[in-house]
């Protein structure tokens, strides 16, 4: 069993008070996601809006109980993730932060792309996007067709393209984007850009759940690129774009296994708190839901171990997480939804929203086909039998 | 007597509220209420009671209202075609989808798993089908809505972000759950 340790068992206890406070505006926010803007000085979004950024940049991180926090550890990370997740992801994911592009900057971002873009989230709640999936490509990033073409001066560069189901991107200032230079699997790079730049422009629409994220569909026409927001110009081209995008990939899932594993937490918990007098299947049944979650904890946990030692065989354990998480987060709302009669979902819109919620963890980050490709690479390679 | 190959037929080929109101008018007309009260219908067809919930699908709007009445055994049965039939228009909104959709080179479709996930939920409707006919006792339709559901969530998946869309099939199938909700399970409320 891996277990938190007590300066994680204080940040656990910190992120479900904080969490505790997001909860009763939940179906509101999801009615309006700008809502969100009424929010900023609470806790828990103060929280995400300063995380993860790096020591290094951040001189003033959160603390709690004379730890320090920056949000940049494995667990740490999974062990807040799945407690806002089981109050409401939908605030998680509406909040201002570095949130996936702040993984990209500290992978790939040189001495000063990193100063101004975690310098600017600091001086006051920024919202960042990050763009990668396109209308007609999600899975297959890799043949995205986003280009990056010189200007004139020779040396700015003009972001031409399409991104599809990008988060937040109606309300960030800035986010990192993935366009290609060249065709071929070299010729894919990621740049810094800011909405405030003529040529982009990003348009929300309505999906089923995790409405808190408002999902944008982003153009961008001719957006001036300067060189010096290139990430990776110090790294070789075999380690920046493409090699860039699975290596932070590989740092990110942990935590969005957390947010199916948080959904199904919250799901079961509405369950205990909203059914008291149960009968002895029904117990048996939630006894059950329980000991599933607790060993998706585990699995997501050991991803994150994996992230904190560097251990190589991190993609392939995130991927295993994420997947399970996803399935988690579907099979447990629907089986709560169970524990109430006819109307249930009508009659409990919290938990009808877990349920709609749990729908999106599929996808965020790649759906649980590409995970489970990921995780067999692992078995062949022969990184997952032992341990 | 209920066709109810039309009624499957209709939510297959014209979606969800041409099926629901055609459902509605062979039952009698009137709004119908599960048995907990519950009724998810189509808001021209609605009375004037304020909605617990407005639903928007593909510019018509539905609403989950309260009111009374048992459903009869024709609108169970209807209900189950009805979604059986949305969940093969949703197979086959996948099978186009991934047909046109590429990974590499190739459509989506070659891929094995996904052949195998699209063989998977056709089985299931296959299944359903057969087992879906009038002596079904009330628990087992309440079973088989579930796994139409199940159905359902295998083909959004197969859909990527494009079924979790609000103005596209995710809607629909969201909407579908919300029936089965609504005209499924137990009368009692639990605590
Ligand atoms: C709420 C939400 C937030 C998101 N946020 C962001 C964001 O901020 N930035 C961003 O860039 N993207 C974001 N995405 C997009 C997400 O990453 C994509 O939806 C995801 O990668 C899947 O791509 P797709 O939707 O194009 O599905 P497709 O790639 O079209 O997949 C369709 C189906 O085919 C399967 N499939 C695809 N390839 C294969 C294969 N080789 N073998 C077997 N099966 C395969 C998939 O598993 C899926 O079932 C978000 C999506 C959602 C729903």
């Amino acid at each position: 069993m891996i277990e938190l340790d007590d300066r994680l068992s204080a940040l656990r206890d910190h992120a479900r008070e904080w969490a505790g406070e997001l909860r009763p505006l939940a179906l509101e926010l999801e009615r309006d996601p700008e809502l969100i803007h009424k929010h900023l000085e609470l806790p828990g979004v103060s929280f995400l809006a300063r995380t993860p950024i790096p020591a290094e940049y951040n001189p003033d991180p959160v603390t709690i109980g004379g730890h320090r926090f920056h949000g940049t550890g494995g667990l740490e990370r999974v062990t807040f993730c799945e407690e806002f997740a089981a109050a409401d992801v939908g605030m998680l994911l509406a909040a201002p932060g570095p949130s996936l592009s702040g993984v990209f900057v500290a992978l790939l971002g040189d001495e000063a792309q990193k100063e101004w873009f975690f310098g600017r989230l600091l001086e006051r709640p920024t919202w960042t996007f990050f763009a990668l999936t396109e209308p007609d490509r999600g899975s297959d990033a890799a043949a995205l067709t986003s280009a990056l073409t010189t200007a004139p001066d020779g040396e700015t560069l003009l972001l031409s393209g399409t991104k599809r189901f990008i988060g937040n991107a109606a309300r960030a200032d800035l986010g990192v984007v993935f366009a290609r230079t060249r065709p071929g699997p070299l010729g894919v790079i990621a740049v810094l850009a800011e909405t405030r730049d003529p040529g982009f422009s990003a348009t929300p629409f309505p999906t089923v759940g995790l409405r808190g994220n408002q999902v944008s569909e982003v153009s961008f026409d001719r957006v001036e690129i300067p060189a010096d927001r290139v990430l990776g110009r110090h790294l070789s081209p075999t380690r920046r774009g493409l090699a860039g995008a699975v290596a932070g990939f590989n740092r990110l899932r942990p935590g969005v296994a957390a947010l199916g594993l948080g959904v199904a937490r919250g799901a079961y918990e509405y369950v205990r708190e909203h059914r008291r007098a149960l009968t002895g299947d029904e117990r048996d049944r939630l006894d059950r839901l329980g000991r599933r979650i607790e060993g998706v904890r585990q699995l997501v946990r050991r991803a994150a171990l994996a992230l904190d030692h560097d251990d190589p065989s991190l993609g392939h354990l995130a991927s295993a997480a994420k997947a399970r998480a996803a399935r988690l987060a579907e099979e447990t709302t629907l089986e709560a939804v169970g524990f109430f009669g006819a109307g249930a979902r009508l009659e409990h819109p919290l938990l009808d929203k877990f349920v709609r919620d749990a729908r999106g963890t599929e996808y965020m980050e790649g759906t649980r086909n590409i995970q489970w490709l990921n995780v067999f690479q692992g078995l062949s390679q022969g990184r997952l039998r032992h341990g | 007597m209920i066709d109810y190959n039309e009624i499957r037929d209709v939510a297959r080929a014209d979606g969800l509220v041409a099926a629901l109101l055609l459902l509605h008018l062979r039952c009698g007309g009137d709004p119908v209420y599960g048995p907990a009260g519950h009724a998810v219908l189509p808001a021209s067809i609605a009375g004037d009671e304020p909605p617990l919930l407005t639903l928007d699908l593909y510019g018509d709007t539905l609403v989950a209202v309260r009111g009374r009445g048992v459903p009869s055994r024709e609108w169970s049965l209807g209900l189950a075609w009805l979604r059986l039939g949305l969940s093969e228009g949703l197979l086959g909104r996948c099978l186009s989808y991934l047909g046109a959709r590429t990974a590499g080179d190739s459509p989506l479709l070659v891929q094995q798993l996904v052949k195998g996930q699209l063989a998977e939920a056709v089985t299931e409707h296959l299944l359903i089908q057969g087992v879906l006919h009038e002596e079904l006792a009330a628990e087992a339709l309440d079973d088989l809505h579930l796994q139409i559901t199940l159905a359902d969530r295998m083909l959004l998946r197969l859909l990527g972000g494009s079924g979790f869309r609000a103005d596209g099939p995710g809607q629909s199938a969201h909407v579908s759950e919300l029936l089965a909700d609504a005209y499924t399970g137990t009368a009692e409320v639990r605590t």
